[in-house]
């Protein structure tokens, strides 16, 4: 994506032109929507988070600078969105769970081996990034579900590339403990 | 290279193909004759990489574009109303970011007036109270004086 974003259409959307905005939305709207997928693991928020993005892209857009990278500028407003969500949803959960204890014992839905077992993969995705917390499956998402460069990825982030770098590395310690078990608990 | 260090490169620049030059050269050496790294290297692709490859990608669902569309259309709209305008940007200025916390603030607020308030009228009753009953204790003595003393004092000035 990117490409097909020209700057005559980014200074015409910057202007209020709803079509040149329009062509904006739907060159990034997929990037956007499975990013915040796969960082919330669920997709009516990843919908919410979505809608959320855009009406932030049309609100900052005045204040882009073209020079700068749009891809990258607008993956960093869906990682702030995504982000902020889950920890709004995270929040509003830890209350709901406080109230469900008092009711009895709850499901695990997110048991990373359970999901594993089954030979779904989708599942099993969704099971290896539950278990990183937000900045690991940040980074694992960039990467390995968006092919984003260690470059890239700092810019996005705003962080050194030697934060990415040991991001990633703890992400993957963990998910590949979590497959060895599983994979010893099947053998 | 030290296999730990190597591991480290593995797991991350070398899975990534972040990695060329010298170092690439210098971890498929090891790589040649280390079969303890060979081993890990192989399970890290297999089990932290593969899964994600040609991973589905969902299309986004079309209502988000209308509701995005309606809700900057209903902006401008707004904007283009002067009177709907000034009361939203009223409500923008007057922003509470954190409700929980400024109601929490009023309510100690409130109690303190309260309890001050209380307190005050507590002391002025007291106050009262005293005052009364000293005027009641010089009082009482007046009206048992309505006998009179029976001096030529006491007549002389009633
Ligand atoms: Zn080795």
């Amino acid at each position: 994506m990117g490409n097909e974003i020209t700057n005559d259409i980014l200074l015409k959307a910057q202007e209020g032109d709803l079509d040149s905005f329009e062509i904006i939305y739907r060159t990034c709207v997929n990037f956007v929507y499975n990013v915040a997928y796969r960082i919330l693991c669920n997709k009516e928020d990843a919908e919410e988070v979505t809608q959320e993005v855009f009406l932030n892209v049309y609100h900052k857009l005045k204040g882009f600078r073209l020079e700068s990278s749009f891809k990258t500028w607008v993956y960093r407003i869906t990682v702030n969105c995504a982000i902020n969500y889950q920890k709004k949803m995270a929040r509003e959960r830890e209350r709901q769970k406080r109230y469900d204890d008092n009711l009895g014992p709850e499901g695990h839905v997110n048991d990373p081996g359970v999901a594993i077992n089954s030979e779904n993969r989708e599942r099993t995705i969704n099971a290896l990034l539950r278990i990183l917390n937000p900045d690991q499956r940040t980074a694992i998402v960039l990467r390995n579900i968006e092919g984003l460069s260690y470059r890239e990825i700092a810019d996005t982030l705003k962080v050194s590339i030697n934060t990415v770098r040991s991001r990633l590395k703890r992400a993957r310690e963990k998910m590949l403990v979590i497959r060895k078990e599983v994979i010893k608990n099947e053998m | 290279m030290k296999c730990k260090k190597i591991e480290g490169l593995l797991i991350t620049d070398y899975l990534d193909k972040e990695i060329d030059g010298l170092d690439k050269v210098l971890i498929e050496q090891h790589l040649a004759c280390c079969p303890v790294c060979r081993d890990f290297a192989a399970n890290t692709k297999r089990l932290l990489s593969e899964p994600f490859t040609d991973i589905e990608r969902s299309d986004a669902p079309e209502f988000i574009w209308r509701r995005v569309k309606d809700a900057i259309i209903s902006e401008r709209e707004r904007r283009r109303n002067p009177v709907v305008d000034f009361f939203e940007r009223l409500k923008g200025a007057i922003y509470i970011p954190k409700p929980a916390l400024v109601f929490i603030s009023i309510i100690t607020l409130l109690l303190i007036v309260g309890i001050v308030a209380k307190l005050q009228f507590a002391s002025k009753y007291a106050l009262k109270n005293n005052v009364q009953e000293q005027v009641e204790y010089l009082d009482y003595p007046r009206e048992n004086s309505d006998a009179g003393f029976g001096t030529l004092v006491e007549q002389y000035f009633l």
